[in-house]
């Protein structure tokens, strides 16, 4: 077994044997400190367009449904 | 993607009290693209009160809005009668347009009330509808609460993506 082959078969069984952690969910300090500098930001005052998301959310959807498979051995070097 | 700004502006007609939450309120907290979430629906957390609800419904319809509860259509005829029941059990209605406007009007929010949300609330505008959105510190103390899976996901790219996009800035005085 070549050696991407050997990695690619020890991320999956990596993956497979991985299990989602239990119990609450604790919000570490850090992030909560996090949250209340962008709350702060003035990026979002109260009033603030944010149409913005809208488009980035519209663009991504673009990008999905536009997207296609490219068969194994015809991708551009 | 459908615009929530005509359905805004139809709850504002008729004075529906809602917050915005979930990921759908947490994206319009995003000072970067680098926070936008990629999400179809939309979070209205509506008050225990049966006439806001029935106002809410008449304003989906408005917009062209399909009501469903539970994959089913919501029943007709849809009065304050059936907006009580509803309430009682704080049941989830969803609208959806033909494109892929998903709202979800839901009574619950995990770990909070509507009145312990509403007063904190903020406003953001989209296509110049005012927007009224929960604040981001209870958008995610909710998923805390909430605990899924999913949310557990949310938490953890949301914390790295604010860690990376905001480090090196100076905190606001």
């Amino acid at each position: 077994m070549d050696e991407v082959t050997r990695r690619a078969w020890a991320a999956i069984e990596a993956a497979l044997a991985w299990k989602p952690p239990e119990g609450p969910i604790v919000l570490s300090g850090e992030y909560l400190r996090l949250v209340e500098r962008v709350e702060q930001l003035p990026e979002n005052r109260p009033g603030t367009d944010k149409t913005w998301t809208e488009r980035v959310l519209a663009q991504w959807k673009h990008a999905v449904e536009n997207s296609r498979k490219i068969p194994r051995g015809t991708q551009r070097e | 993607m459908t615009s929530f700004a005509p359905l805004a502006r139809a709850f504002a007609e008729r004075d529906v009290r809602y917050v915005l939450i979930g990921v759908s309120g947490a994206n319009l907290h995003a000072h970067s693209a680098g926070v936008v979430f990629t999400t179809q629906d939309r979070d209205v957390f509506l008050p225990p009160d049966p006439a806001n609800l029935l106002l809410a419904w008449q304003a989906c319809e408005a917009c062209g809005l399909t009501l469903t509860t539970s994959n089913a259509p919501l029943e007709e005829p849809r009065d304050l009668f059936l907006a009580e029941r509803f309430v009682e059990r704080r049941g989830l209605t969803q609208a959806r347009d033909e494109d892929d406007l998903q709202v979800d009007l839901t009574l619950v929010m995990a770990g909070f009330t509507f009145e312990e949300v509403w007063p904190e609330r903020t406003f953001f505008s989209i296509a110049g509808a005012e927007i009224p959105v929960a604040r981001l510190m209870h958008i995610v103390a909710s998923k805390a609460a909430a605990g899924r899976d999913r949310d557990r996901l949310f938490l953890a790219t949301h914390e790295d993506n604010l860690r990376q996009l905001l480090q090196g800035e100076e905190p606001a005085k």
